[in-house]
């Protein structure tokens, strides 16, 4: 179950890493895609809601990079992001574009378990037109 | 200058819904929707918001600690009025969790005034209402009650020219709650349940300013959403066409000899009670009325409780429906209703102008329908011989009667009296046979045959014989021949036959 939007935010963090994208604007670039996130869906779920889907969303992720375990542990009623982008600052541009976009994808996979595919898409779609660029969906098209 | 405020009804797009509100919800009304938890409040109110909203005048719905919004969301999506594309257009959905927490009711309203003069919604929706008011018995003095929310949201809404709807849960009608007092609406919603059978009931227990259809109405909630099933009305312009059918024209039963037994045909728009013990012919009979109404051109309905009409017990019937010169209303649901019922009836008898009607019987309808409305069964089933009567249509109904000898009975309901015309059915032995018998009991205001007819039924149908004039005590299941003097004295007491 690969949504469209979730694949192109990993082929988008990849290209960037390949681009020769540092470990900062990396960082930068995925601690703002959920800031966008959480300000999309936290008046409609509430802030814990959101928190918790992030929470989840890096515990699946962690299977496969078990250096995002530190982002998930503990409960937390708002998504630290201070914390997530200390974690990500440690790693390579390949693994960060690798672990991130794997969180990333799990979101909206998690999301679109529960309330299903077009209504993930309604809500995200502002976060999408945000995080890439007009360039960037046409080539992936 | 006299003129006084126009309100305008909003059509809720829940059907029936706006015949019991009274024409629809008045616009800027403030309302409570109410009822246990799983009566449906929340769907009630996510068809309205979605039938309503348009980008230009959207809604808000909040949602307070009760259901998680990822889960309303979850399952609400599951209707078919549910539709993603006006989620954050016409539809926006709030959560007021993280403010409830913060900061309490005083925070809440806050909010809600805030996205109010932000969005300029037509509507407002607050759910769960019980949660804020288990949050504000909580709360201090510090803090603003319930009563307080409830006055300022409402004084709000209605100056935001909103109409709104707060939802609760667990509201006791009993006690006398100020939030009662403030709404403009009340709604509630109950589930009926005895045994193992549920119903779903809604009563608008007040709505300011218009005539609501007072008492419990049945709803059901499907793929569609909910659904309610109004009271059958009679309209002034129903009532006129039952009364320009109210002619001296008689219809023909299709069935030899009964005509003549009747005084010349069942007089249109008419209702009939055909009572008989099982196997006695009731169905056969009822079909035959149906068959003759196609044949003179008319067409009708039949409403099957038992079986339905298929080809090896009533062929010609079975051949009508596929023909679409009958209508069939054949509703097994466990939690039927008589409106339900009747709503079927009517819309099938004006989708065909249909003219004849059978209830086929009134002993399986009674069976069919859920149990809680059997004690009021009579009660109903007046209304909806009436109901049926302002349509103008000619009503055939069987009812199983199990033969009693020392006494005569026409129906196990006491629904007699309702009807204008009877027919009994009974089993008599004569020779070691059984025979069925047949006699027109009652035919309002015209002259009928006070004969007791033997009947057979064969391939062509029901076939009525002769009296049994050298029997008597046929009534009683075990007629005696008479002696030769006695048929010579019936004869000459009743010339005129």
């Amino acid at each position: 179950m690969e949504s469209e939007e979730s694949h192109r935010i990993v082929v988008t963090l990849t290209q960037r890493a390949g681009d020769g994208a540092d470990e900062h604007q990396l960082a930068d670039f995925i601690v703002s895609a959920w800031q966008t996130i959480e300000a999309s869906l936290s008046p409609i779920i509430g802030q814990r809601s959101v928190a918790t889907l992030y929470k989840r969303s890096f515990y699946l992720a962690s299977r496969k990079h078990p250096w995002l375990m530190d982002v998930h542990e503990g409960m937390q009623a708002t998504m630290n992001l201070a914390a997530l982008k200390a974690a990500l600052v440690e790693q390579s541009s390949a693994e960060i574009a690798a672990g991130a976009g794997d969180a990333l994808q799990m979101f909206y996979e998690v999301l679109t378990n529960l309330i299903g595919a077009p209504l993930t898409e309604r809500l995200l779609r502002s976060v999408w037109a945000d995080l890439l660029p007009a360039s960037t969906q046409d080539n992936s098209a | 200058m006299n003129k006084t405020v126009t309100i305008n009804r909003l059509a809720t797009g829940v059907p029936g819904l706006d015949d019991v509100l009274g024409g629809g919800l008045p616009e800027f009304s403030f309302n409570l929707i109410a009822g246990p938890p799983g009566c449906g409040k929340t769907t009630l109110a996510h068809q309205m918001m979605f039938a309503l909203a348009t980008p230009l005048r959207p809604a808000i719905y909040f949602t307070v600690l009760g259901e998680p919004p990822l889960k309303m969301l979850r399952y609400q999506q599951q209707f078919e009025f549910f539709d993603s594309e006006s989620i954050n257009q016409a539809v926006h959905f709030i959560s007021l969790t993280d403010d409830m927490m913060a900061g309490g009711l005083k925070q809440v309203l806050h909010r809600i005034v805030s996205e109010v003069e932000t969005r300029n919604p037509a509507l407002v929706f607050v759910d769960s209402f019980r949660s804020v008011m288990l949050a504000s018995t909580t709360e201090g003095r510090a803090y603003l009650n319930l009563q307080h929310f409830v006055q300022q949201l409402g004084m709000l809404m209605t100056s935001w020219q909103a109409t709104t709807f707060l939802i609760g849960e667990y509201f006791n009608e009993a006690d006398a709650n100020p939030v009662f007092t403030v709404a403009d609406g009340l709604i509630w919603l109950r589930q009926s349940v005895h045994r193992n059978s549920m119903v779903r009931k809604l009563e608008v227990m007040k709505m300011r300013g218009q005539p609501t259809l007072p008492g419990l109405h049945t709803f059901r909630i499907d793929a569609a959403g909910v659904r309610v099933f109004a009271p059958a009305r009679m309209s002034v312009a129903m009532l006129a066409v039952s009364a320009a059918t109210d002619s001296n024209e008689r219809l023909r039963m299709g069935v030899h000899r009964l005509d003549d037994m009747l005084g010349g045909g069942l007089p249109r728009g008419y209702s009939m009670l055909v009572a008989g013990p099982s196997g006695s012919g009731k169905s056969i009979l009822a079909a035959a009325f149906l068959a003759e109404g196609a044949r003179c051109g008319e067409t009708g309905v039949i409403a099957a409780f038992e079986q339905v009409p298929n080809r090896s017990h009533t062929p010609i019937l079975a051949e009508l429906i596929d023909k679409g010169t009958v209508g069939l209303v054949n509703n097994r649901a466990p939690d039927l209703s008589i409106d339900e019922i009747m709503l079927l009836l009517v819309s099938e008898i004006r989708r065909l102008k249909a003219t004849r009607v059978v209830i086929d019987s009134l002993s399986g309808f009674e069976l069919a329908l859920a149990p809680t409305f059997h004690p009021d069964f009579r009660e109903n089933l007046s209304r909806m011989i009436a109901a049926l009567a302002a349509e103008g249509v000619t009503v055939l109904m069987t009812s199983e009667l199990e033969d009693r000898y020392t006494d005569l009975r026409f129906s196990p309901y006491g629904t007699a009296f309702m009807t204008d015309a009877i027919i009994v059915q009974r089993y008599i032995e004569v020779d070691s046979r059984l025979l069925r018998m047949m006699a027109v009991v009652k035919v309002r205001g015209s002259a009928h045959s006070d004969e007791l007819r033997l009947f057979s039924i064969n391939d062509d149908g029901i076939q009525i014989s002769e009296m049994l004039t050298d029997q008597e005590g046929l009534l009683g299941g075990r007629p005696t021949k008479k002696g030769p003097r006695d048929a010579a004295s019936l004869a000459a007491e009743r010339p005129h036959d």
